[in-house]
Parts: C-alpha cells; structure tokens; sequence
C-alpha cells in the first residue's frame, strides 16, 4: 500500500539542520495494523504526519499504492489525503462549536457528496459507533472516551483505507482506551490499514507489527529485522 | 497615589512592549479624536460660542417678512414709530445697512459703511475701544458727519495711534470726523465686513408726515428676564397696525419676526453644523468601538498574565483600575497626537472653506477646543476601557468558554455598530456629493462658456445723479464694444443664476385683456426683472421662444417695450398669445406709467440661485434716458459687463479692466469668468459635502482596520480548529472562504442596520439636498454595498493568512 524509500525530513532552525527522520525505508501493506513506537523526540509523529500526507517538506520516495506522491503537487497530495486517509488525534481535535453530528459530517462536507447521502452516511456512522443519543450533543458535554469515540467516527466515516492515529488513548482512562483500541482492532478486521504512534506496549499488542524510531532512524521493524540501521543505533 | 503611580508606571511599561498594538490604538483614537476635534472647532463658532455682545441671548432682530425683500425688515418710518411706542425691549435700534463708501484721500480706498442709529452700541451694549459713540444730535440731517472705525482699519490706516480721534477722513468727498475705535472683536450682527459706523441720519419728521421712508434691519435687547417670544407677543398691536397700512394685497403674506441674532446669522447654516458635529461624533464612536475591540484582543493575549496577578492577591477593583489607567493612558497619548491632527486639518479646512460661512475663519484649534479635546478624550479612554476591564479575574484563572464567547459578541456587536454607523456616513456623504453634482449640472438656460463678467458700483458722491450714471454706462459700453476680439458684449444689474436685485409683486402688472389679480389673492407672488441691454441675450446664449430681442431702437427714451420669460408670460396670459399684448404696472414709479409692449418670450432661466426654481421674470431695455425705470433705484450704480469672447479669458478680462480704467481709474473691479462665479456659488455645498466625504472616508478606514483587527484575532484565536479543518480535508480556498463569511455576517448586519439608521436620517437630511431624495434608494444601496466591497476586502486580507496555517503546528497546540 505505502512504500517510502529514504525518506528524510529535516527543519531549518537557527543552530542548524535539525533532522527528525532519516533514511527511512519503510512498507506497508493492506490490512496491517502498524504500530510505531520510540522515546519523545524519536520522530514517531513526524512520520505520522508524512504517512497522513500533512507534511510535504520532505525528501525520498513515497509511494502511494504505485502512486508517486513525490511526484504530486501539493493540491493532489491533499486531494490523496482526503480520498484516502483518516486522523485520529491525542486530544480528539473535535470543534467545540459544532455537534456530534456536525462534527461527524466535517469531511463529508469538504467532499462532492450531495446533501441527503452525506446526512444517510452521517447516520450510518452513528449507529455503527451507537452514538445515535449524543448527536445533537456538543462535545464539552461527553466524556473523553466519548469524545475520542465521535473522532474515530469522524475519521472513518468517508470510509478511508488508511487510518492514522497519534497517541489515541493517550488522554483516557485504560477502561475507555481498551474500548477503543477494540474499536481499532474491529475495524483493522474489516479491511482499514491502521498506524498508530503510541507509547503504551498495551496498544501496541493490538497492532500485527511495531516500528521503533530513535533519534530520527528506523532502529526496529518486528517485520523486517534487517530494515534498521543498527550502526547509527549504536553511534546514538 | 503610589498605588496609581505604580499603575502609570505598569502601564507605560505594557504599552512599551507592545509598541503594535499601541501604535494601533493610538493611530485610532487619534484620527478618531482629531476629526471629531476639528470639527468641533469648525462648527464651534456657528453653534456654541457666545456672541461677541454682552447678554446675547437677549439680542434680537425683529421686524416684518414680507415676500419682495430679503429678510425682517422695517421702514424707517416704522422704525421711528415704533421705538416710540414699543415697551417690549430695553434697547431698540435700528441700521440702514452696509454699503460702500469711497475713502477719497491721498490714496483711495473703497469702504464698507454701516449706517446705524446712535442707540445701535449702547443696545449691543459695545463700549469703543477708544472714544465715545454718536450722540443723538449727530444722528440728526445734516449734522455734521462723524464716524467710528473698525479695529483692522485703525491697525492698517492708521497704525493704531490714539491720536487717531478728532481726526477728519473724506468719506464720499464729506468730512468726517473720527470720535471712537470699535473694539476689537465688534462684528456687525449682519456678519457683514464693516469698516466704518456711521450714523444713518433717519429724518424724524416722516412720521408725522406719513412717509414711509427706506429700509432699515431692526435690532432688539430684551428686558432682563424677559425672553425674545415674550417680546414678540408685545410687539403685536404695532405689528397689526403695520398690517393695516399695508396695501390690501400684501395683508396675508406680511408676519411679525422677532428672532435671536443667532438665528439671524446662522439659520441655514446650523443644520449643516449639527450634521457635521454629529457625524464627528459618530466618527469617533468608530474609533472608541476599535480601540475597545483591540483591547478585548489584547485582553484575551494577557489573560494568563492577569490570573496570575488575581491568584497572587490582585483584587478586581485593583485590576480594573490597573487596565483602566492603560486605556487612559492610550486615550491621552491619542489626545495629544488627534490634537495635533485637528490642528492641521482646521488649517486645511479653513484655508478651503468659502467665504460667507458665519465665523469660520475663526476657527482654530484653542484652549477651549483643548479642553474638549481632553474631556473627549478622557471619555474614550473610559468607554473603550470598561469592558476588558471588566473581565472577572475568576475569569481569567482557566479558558473560561463562556467569557470567551462574551467577548466574542461583545467584539462582533461593536463592529456592527462600526459598520452601521459608517454606511449612515457614507450614504449622508453620497446624498451630499450626488446633491452637489446636481445643483452643478442643473439646465440653467444659459450658455456660460467662454463668458467674462466684470461687476462694479459707481461711488456714490462722484456718480450721485441718473445723469452721471447714465453717461458713465452708455460711455462704458461703447469702449466695450469697441474692445478687439469681443464678439459681443452687454450690459446688466445682475446675470442668472443670481437671483436679481429687484423684483415687482404679481399683482402689480396688469396684463391686456385679463382681469386684474383678487384682493383676496394676496400679491400673488415675486417677479424678478433685469435691465439690460440688448445684446444681454446672444451673449448668455438665451433660447428665445417667440418674437424678437430688444434692438437698439427700442432704447429710444419713448420706447416702451418688454420681454417676459416662459412663465410670465403663461402667468400673466394663460393660453393666449402674448407677443404684440401690452402690460400695465400699478406703480407710482413715473418710469413705469406708460404700458409696456410684450416683444419677445425667452425661455426660462434659473434666476432663483443655484437649487432655487426658475421663476417668472421680465426683462427692460436701458434706455439711453436718465428716466429710465433703473433710474428710479437707490442701487442704480451697480453693474455687470457680460463679454463673450474667444479669446483667454485672462486677455478679456484685463481689456475690461482697462475698459472701466480709462472712464474712471478709482472704481475697483471684480472681473472673473461667468463658469468661475456660478461654480464660487456652489462653494458652500462643496464645502459640506467635502467634510462629509472626509469623515466618511475616516470613519470607512476606521471601519476596515476594525475588521481586519477582528478577523486577524479571529485568525489566530482559529488557528487549531483551521488545523483540524484542514487535516480532514478542507481547502485552502475553504478555510479563507470561512473566515471571510464569517465576517461577513456581522458585515452584512451592520449594513442593514445602517440602511435602517440611512432612512431615519433622511428626515433630517432631506432640506440640505438638492434634486434628489433623502432616501434615494440607489444612493441608499450604493453607499450599503460600498462598504460591504471595503469591509469583506479588509475581512479577505487578514484571512488569507489562513493560507498559511501549517496543519501540522496547529495541530500541536494540544
């Protein structure tokens, strides 16, 4: 599905370079539940938000199921993005002013997709995550493991083949972060690729495989042992 | 005290590190200060400040309305009658007017004359700088001639030696002794340039003769305590008296005035002054609304700030205190430079103000202007100050939701009041611009290029006979038609658009073959007339309907003939043929006893002034004869030279001036091109619609930098949920889009509202307009969708910078 070829991200600061990825060289396929994992600082989001099609201020290869998204220019990259991928975040990015639904509706709405198939779809999505109740709701009046539920829904609803999660329990309780990482696990089985950065072994054990990052640098791939770069692992 | 001087000291410190936001504010207040400051100087004169007469609210012109002159106005023979019987006023007095008067001495100088009663200072209650005033004996005929000076001409003349007094001037060629100095501030209630005071010499011996005698404007100074109505009712039995002498046609349209000398002098100029102190006002309620809107923005920046202030033992009233004294502080900084502003932009105002606007030249930026200028400012400081202020510090402890939202309305509220209030100035400024045009482009029935007029007034003394004059005229058009490259040239008392000296009531002409106008019809009206010679027509390029012009056989002293305009003639002979018809007039003028010929119908012309109705008129050929009806008018020494000429107008006018020079080298000339006078009488409206077009532009950038202020905050307050947008899929395009209808509710709301506020105004507005309506819906809609185009620009650049917003960072704002 994603194959990124030495990949490298890097940001221009007054001291210098600053590297956050380097030489990544990375595959995933259909249907992999992916964790990746590593210390504050070890570049996990910062690839989250390549794999997500949010940064494009990168350089290598990236391939998008035999699509050279190194090639693309940036409107088709975001037009990629938004036919392919969902985000799940930390702190569930819901919009306060908006209600469950209105929330739910938000990637539709960016879609040429007609007025009454968008609100059939909404609907879907509301049974299916059995939030039909809190619809009408804001979200400063649910829970987290509510709120985070409503930004899975979000995420999902456009039914992308790609969902990227950053840190998805990361605010909740074990209770309500076992109930979503089910979630995770429930929709990894009916088809949706998952990468997830996490910091929790917990979660991690729901995914099929783990990426460690450390200083920028691929250091594991339960996968591929052999993908890592042990020297510079070492050097670190 | 410490504690406020510490809260100074924090304040300036603040404003220091925020050297933008303080730079913004200040530039705000300041515009918003100096325009409404300016206009304040500029309207102060004609609205607020005192008279330069002690007691002047008890000062009053007083006198009879009647259609055929200008103004209250009594006879003399009135006069005189009245000061006797009246009870209703302390002092009574009376003027003959101001009028020119030769200076004829080493080097002459023509003058302004005010002849006066000799109670006219002592009922002003005006004491001479130097001297004394006229007693009663030299307000007498052929007393002997004495004068007080003006201040200027004492400072110009004289070099203001004391020694001044006792001295003689030859005024009109007769001694005249100087006895006094006006003092220094003196203006006549007229506002009419004065030079001399002199005492008009009123012969008492007409009332008891029961002659009516010349015109005099009537002043009055109340009994203390008594107010100007109640001295009107007073006056009743003399006024009904008045009535009863007055031919039976005049009886219903002649009314009593008794009036303030303010009213007298700014009557129709007050209305345009509130409008434009009003319009200031609103100007600087925009510049509070966007000083108070980028305080709420710099509130919710420093809330973390102020909670820890509130979480270390800072009670509210300190707090409250601390940012009110910020808010203080900005308002007096933005004092201090708006002062400076209204300084120069009176200046510019004064320097492009017309003439005739009461006191106008007056205006500065003063002491009391200051004083103002503080107190306003003081009050914006407040005003704009409250409402961040007021913030609870509990409020500021956590992101409290609903203060956000609070402020939130509170911001959009004030912009829609901006928004309001200015598409209220911009439709007043529009209506004012659009009226302007109209009265600049109205049909005047004339042709006014390549015309140069020179007017001037014979002196009195030299050219005191009908014999004198006339000899002048006649020799004066022949030089001018004899001038080279005049292709023609004529003489007259007055040109159109002015509305002309003289006029006749309707009732007095009598037209063949038509019944004479009812009593009971009153006088039915003005007519206008001119003399004027025969070339008066081709030169103005007048349309002459039926017959012929004059020609110079009808300047014959036999020759009694006349051309009437359109609605005269429809007036006078409703559907018949007027040409060949004669016209009678019930006069007892000598000069106008024989009936007079219709030979000519000229198309109307307006003759009313600049936004007046074209109105009836005639027109009499000067005759070479000192009998002509002219003549017989106190004012026959003034004239108009009309040349129509190809040649530069700079070339004509010089030629014209020589022309004059050769008959009489001391007879001053004012010679300018027709296009140039009738644009001069438009000065005044240009005048208004230029302030108005001023503050609306303030009060419209005001207005943008408003909205951009808001949607700038808006943008950063936004930014993680433009983030999140964007993450889920929205465009660019989208996210602008957003903003920029976001504004443009608040936008639109403020345009509706202000259409609204457009529509009461009109009201008020409607009788400063000329030939279009206060309500006019495309001036309405232009001046609505104006402001939309500016606001939703100023909106759209701000919001752009969402463009920008990396979805990435914003997202981290976790």
């Amino acid at each position: 599905m994603i194959q990124l070829k030495s990949l490298e991200r890097s940001y221009k600061t007054p001291a210098g370079q600053t590297w956050v990825l380097r030489r990544i060289n990375l595959e995933i396929r259909e249907g992999e539940f992916i964790t990746i994992m590593g210390p504050s600082g070890a570049g996990k989001s910062s690839l989250l938000n390549v794999l997500a099609l949010l940064d494009d201020a990168w350089e290598g290869e990236y391939w998008f199921r035999d699509m050279a998204v190194h090639d693309l220019k940036r409107k088709q990259r975001a037009e990629l993005a938004k036919k392919n991928t969902g985000m799940v975040f930390q702190s569930y990015h819901l919009l306060d002013d908006l209600t469950v639904q209105e929330n739910i509706d938000l990637p539709l709405s960016y879609k040429d997709i007609p007025r009454r198939e968008r609100q059939g779809l909404v609907a879907d999505t509301l049974d299916r995550f059995q939030i039909v109740g809190k619809k009408d709701l804001y979200p400063s009046q649910l829970s987290g493991g509510q709120q985070q539920l409503v930004g899975i829904a979000r995420a999902v609803i456009h039914k992308p083949p790609l969902l990227l999660a950053d840190e998805p329990t990361g605010n909740l309780h074990s209770t309500q972060a076992k109930e979503i990482m089910e979630l995770f696990r429930e929709l990894n089985q009916q088809g949706t690729t998952i990468i997830q950065v996490t910091h929790s072994e917990v979660n991690a054990g729901y995914g099929s495989r783990t990426i460690q990052l450390r200083d920028g640098w691929m250091v594991g791939d339960t996968a591929n042992p052999s993908a890592a770069h042990p020297a510079e692992v070492s050097a670190s | 005290m410490k504690g406020i001087l510490q809260d100074i000291h924090y304040a300036l410190r603040q404003l220091r590190r925020s050297p933008k936001f303080a730079a913004l504010s200040i530039a705000t207040l300041a515009l918003g200060i100096g325009a409404a400051t300016a206009m304040f100087s500029l309207i102060d004169r004609v609205i607020f400040r005192s008279l330069p007469y002690p007691h002047d609210q008890r000062l009053a012109s007083v006198g009879v309305v009647a259609p055929i002159i200008d103004g209250e106005f009594l006879f003399a023979g009135n006069y005189l009658e009245w000061k006797q019987q009246q009870r209703a006023f302390a002092g009574f007095s009376s003027s003959s007017g101001v009028s020119d008067c030769d200076l004829t001495e080493e080097h002459p100088v023509r003058l302004a004359c005010a002849a006066v009663d000799s109670s006219f200072l002592s009922t002003f209650e005006i004491q001479p700088l130097l001297g004394r005033n006229f007693n009663p004996q030299e307000d007498r005929p052929n007393a002997a001639k004495v004068a007080l000076i003006s201040y200027p001409l004492w400072q110009d003349r004289f070099a203001a030696e004391r020694s001044v007094l006792g001295r003689n001037l030859s005024i009109d060629g007769q001694q005249t002794e100087i006895i006094g100095v006006l003092p220094r501030d003196f203006e006549f209630p007229t506002l009419a340039h004065t030079d001399l005071l002199i005492p008009q010499a009123l012969d008492e011996s007409i009332v008891a003769r029961h002659i009516l005698g010349g015109v005099v404007r009537v002043f009055g100074r109340t009994k203390p305590g008594q107010t100007i109505e109640q001295a009107k009712a007073e006056l009743q039995p003399q006024f009904n008296s008045f009535v009863q002498m007055a031919p039976p046609e005049f009886r219903k349209v002649l009314r009593l005035e008794v009036r303030s000398i303010r009213d007298l002098q700014i009557h129709d100029s007050r209305r345009a002054a509130w409008l434009l102190l009003l319009s200031a006002l609103a100007v600087l309620a925009i510049a509070c609304a966007n000083a108070a809107n980028l305080a709420l923005a710099r509130s919710a920046a420093r809330r973390q700030d102020l909670a820890v202030r509130a979480a270390l033992g800072a009670g509210r009233v300190r707090l409250f205190r601390q940012r009110l004294i910020e808010s203080l502080m900005l308002a007096l900084f933005g004092c201090i430079a708006g002062t400076a502003l209204a300084s120069v932009i009176v200046h510019i105002f004064v320097a492009l103000a017309p003439a005739g606007i009461p006191r106008l030249s007056q205006a500065s930026v003063d002491v009391r202007i200051l004083g103002i200028a503080l107190v306003l400012s003081l009050l914006s400081g407040i005003l704009f100050g409250t409402a961040p202020a007021l913030e609870r510090p509990t409020q500021m402890l956590s992101v409290n939701i609903a203060a956000g939202v609070r402020q939130g309305r509170l911001r959009q509220a004030l912009l829609v009041a901006q928004v309001c209030s200015t598409v209220i100035l911009l439709t007043s400024a529009l209506l004012f611009v659009r009226s302007l045009r109209n009265l600049q482009t109205q049909p005047l029935g004339i042709n006014t290029q390549n015309i140069v007029t020179a007017n001037f007034t014979l002196g009195q003394q030299k050219y005191a006979t009908a014999k004198q004059r006339l000899a002048f005229f006649e020799a004066l058009e022949s030089k001018v038609r004899a001038l080279p490259g005049i292709g023609s040239a004529a003489l007259a008392d007055s040109i159109p658009p002015r509305v002309p000296p003289r006029t006749m009531p309707f009732f007095a002409l009598q037209a063949e073959g038509q019944p004479p106008l009812s009593i009971s019809d009153g006088i039915g009206g003005v007519v206008a007339w001119r003399s004027v010679t025969p070339d008066y027509f081709s030169v103005l390029g007048m349309s002459l309907l039926r017959g012929r012009a004059f020609g110079e056989q009808d300047r014959a002293p036999a020759s009694h003939v006349i051309m009437v305009n359109q609605t005269l003639a429809r007036r006078l002979f409703g559907n018949e043929e007027a040409l060949g018809k004669t016209i009678r007039f019930h006069t007892d003028r000598d000069a106008l006893s024989a009936p007079f010929t219709v030979i000519g119908i000229t198309a109307n012309t307006q003759n009313q002034g600049l936004g007046g109705e074209a109105g009836p008129e005639y027109y009499m050929v000067r005759r070479h004869t000192e009998n002509d009806v002219v003549f017989n008018y106190p004012d026959s020494q003034r004239i108009t030279i009309l040349a129509r000429s190809a040649m530069q107008s700079d070339t004509v006018q010089q030629q014209l001036r020589q022309a004059v020079a050769m008959l009489d080298p001391t007879v001053p000339v004012e010679v300018s091109t027709l296009g140039q006078t009738i644009s001069r009488m438009a000065e005044r409206p240009r005048f208004s619609a230029a302030l108005l077009s001023f503050l609306a532009a303030v009060g419209l950038l005001l207005t943008a930098v408003g909205i951009y202020g808001v949607v700038s905050l808006l943008v950063n307050q936004r930014t993680q949920e433009i983030g999140i947008r964007m993450a889920l899929g929205a465009s660019r395009q989208h996210v602008i889009g957003m903003m920029v209808w976001h504004a443009s509710s608040w936008i639109a709301l403020g345009a509706v509202l202000g259409t609204f506020g457009s529509l009461l105004a009109s009201r008020w507005l409607g009788s400063l307009l000329f030939g279009i309506r206060a309500n006019d819906p495309g001036t309405l809609i232009t001046a609505a969708l104006a402001l939309v185009a500016v606001a939703m620009a100023a909106a759209w650049i701000p919001a752009r910078r969402t463009a920008k917003v990396d979805p990435m960072i914003a997202l981290r704002y976790e």
